[in-house]
């Protein structure tokens, strides 16, 4: 029972990270009927800038005195990255495309996906090749600049795990036999909070609507007045500080980050996605938990090793069962 | 007197295919102007050029004295045109209401805009029991009220209908031109495109015959009824 009770929590830790990642997905699909394959690698940029605001603020010692502050410090500024990401990936590479063929972009996508984790994974090399630069004698920046960016360009990225500290530690609540730690705790009602938002601002505010207009039939929103562009980037900037705020919960829960990290989550967040429904915001975050406790269910019946595999046969069969999820309308035509 | 709409000479392409080839008319204030034509003679893509979803290669489109020919829909909305578009395009999946409030997206008077969703329930009763209901439940009829209603709610100087009639019963097909001339009566000048000639001739003061991509005859539309061409080709009289 209490082993029962500890994987169902599992699965809805896990489920939390697939739930915020998926919306991403299934917002960016609602617009613009796209995969925006890179979604994941923007939940590990999320990660990144989270990593080093916690990795600054604890050099300082702030974290140690402010430890609260210090997390929503870390949270914002994974947030903020990714969302800043998002846009830009937007704006130059699927933008230009959007006129052009379904396969383009998905192209577009990938090539974006590769080139996210590359740049991470090469941050530092950049730092010593702009401080390098020199004109004669004279160096591009002075001594004091070249060694500030050097240590932020290695701060922030490179090949190899970036470690966030353990600043929540193994601590935790007790019910009884079972144990909860505050990190999963955090994990959880953070993305409760975030999704209940996201749900009340598509539902009830004036861009969540704009949101739904532009879903359903851009040239009619345009009529309307609404600034169809403007809307599909504040689509990117919301899905993605969600991934980015997805990032910063992995930094703080596994502790280890790498450029690779977006990958698996990425593609199960797309697997729930498609499961909930893809374009329906309810159905992504149900696919996110249905996900997560599929897999902790799963290892008590098989190898952990075969969770993965899990994730992806639920895919297949949802696949041919009803294409368009659980909480998919018909043809496709699934919308926000 | 300036015209309020002064479309000169404009050129239309979808890729390299010249769609319109030269589109002249105007649009004074008050007036209901009606554009006639067959089927894919340009009529929507002349409508289309005027609100900015597409823009012309040659020519240009005066509104109130001022150049909007290459203004992004969005902006135009603001300067005061509102188009109904053809098939009416609600959203359907917004309710009713909701989609009144997107008619009124690019205003900024936000607390008149309580008061205008009372004075088209008035207009159009129907939709006021439909308010919660989401679009796509509505009936045809209804849709065509929303899609007039939801133009409304930018409170437009020239408000473009883009074949209210299309696959209307006749019974609603009188109510909603009643509706028009009674929009127009309150202020607002109308450029209607219509296939149904015989009401739209009856409703409006002038029109243009399109053809093909050009306008092949103008005049009031007495000067219009009584033309052979017309008499022949949209009226079905031999
Ligand atoms: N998106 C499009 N791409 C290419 N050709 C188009 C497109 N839309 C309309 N056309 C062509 O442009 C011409 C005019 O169409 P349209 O303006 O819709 O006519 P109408 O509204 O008078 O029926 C037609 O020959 C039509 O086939
Ligand atoms: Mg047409």
């Amino acid at each position: 029972m209490q082993k029962l009770v500890e994987q169902l929590i599992n699965g809805l830790t896990v489920g939390s990270f697939y739930a915020l990642i998926a919306l991403g997905y299934t917002m960016v699909y609602g617009v613009l009927s796209m995969i925006n394959f890179a979604h994941g690698d923007i939940f590990m940029v999320g990660a990144y800038f989270g990593c080093f605001t916690i990795t600054q603020l604890s050099k300082t010692g702030f974290t140690e005195s402010n430890p609260v502050l210090a997390i929503i410090f870390t949270f914002i500024a994974g947030a903020i990255g990714a969302a800043l990401t998002g846009i830009t990936i937007e704006k130059f590479a699927y933008r230009p495309l959007r006129k052009a063929s379904r396969l383009a972009t998905l192209i577009s996508a990938i090539g974006t996906s590769i080139f996210l984790q590359e740049f991470v994974r090469l941050i530092p090399k950049f730092g010593s090749l702009i401080t390098s630069i020199h004109f004669g004698e004279k160096n591009l920046f002075p001594e004091s600049w070249r060694a500030a960016i050097i240590n932020v360009t290695q701060t922030f990225g490179g090949a190899m795990v970036k470690t966030y500290p353990g600043i929540l530690g193994t601590a935790g609540i007790k019910l009884g036999e079972i144990s909860i730690s505050y990190s999963r705790i955090l994990i959880m009602a953070i993305a409760i909070v975030f999704m209940v938002l996201l749900y009340l601002l598509v539902r009830l505010t004036k861009l969540g609507k704009a949101m739904r207009a532009v879903s359903e039939d851009k040239e009619t929103a345009a009529l309307m007045g609404i600034d169809v562009n403007k809307i599909i980037s504040n689509t990117f900037f919301i899905g993605s500080a969600l991934a980015g705020i997805a990032g910063v919960m992995m930094g703080i829960f596994y502790l280890q980050i790498r450029p690779t990290m977006g990958f698996t989550p990425g593609i199960k967040a797309f697997t729930a996605a498609v499961v909930g429904g893809i374009g329906n915001i309810p159905g992504a975050m149900l696919g996110g938990y249905l996900l997560g406790l599929a897999e902790v269910i799963s290892i008590q019946f098989l190898p952990a090793v075969y969770k993965d595999i899990v994730a992806f046969a639920i895919l297949i069969v949802m696949l041919i069962v009803k294409p368009t999820g659980i909480l998919g309308g018909s043809g496709g035509k699934n919308k926000l | 007197m300036v015209p309020l709409l002064q479309v000169k000479n404009i050129k239309t392409y979808y890729g390299n295919i010249c769609v319109l080839k030269g589109i002249t008319l105007e649009v004074h204030q008050g007036e209901i102007v009606c554009l006639i034509g067959s089927n894919g003679a340009g009529k929507t893509t002349t409508l289309k050029s005027i609100t900015g979803l597409l823009h012309p290669q040659e020519g240009s489109i005066t509104f109130g004295g001022e150049d909007i020919t290459f203004l992004e829909p969005h902006h135009i909305v603001e300067k005061g045109i509102s188009m109904v578009p053809e098939g009416r395009h609600v959203f359907s999946k917004l309710t009713t209401l909701e989609n009144l409030e997107m008619g009124a997206y690019s205003r900024k008077d936000i607390s008149a805009i309580q008061q205008d969703i009372e004075d088209v329930f008035k207009l159009f009763p129907r939709l006021k029991e439909r308010s919660k209901q989401s679009a796509g439940t509505l009936s045809g009829g209804e849709q065509q009220m929303l899609a007039i209603a939801r133009a409304l709610m930018a409170k437009p100087k020239l408000l473009l209908l883009d074949e209210p009639s299309m696959g209307l019963a006749p019974i609603l097909l009188e109510s909603i031109f009643e509706n028009v001339k009674e929009i127009n009566a309150q202020g607002t000048t109308v450029l209607l495109v219509e296939q149904n000639t015989k009401l739209a001739l009856a409703i409006a003061n002038r029109g243009y015959v399109l053809q093909t991509g050009s306008v092949s005859l103008s005049g009031t539309t007495k000067d219009l009824r009584s033309s052979e061409m017309v008499q022949k080709t949209y009226l079905g009289i031999a």
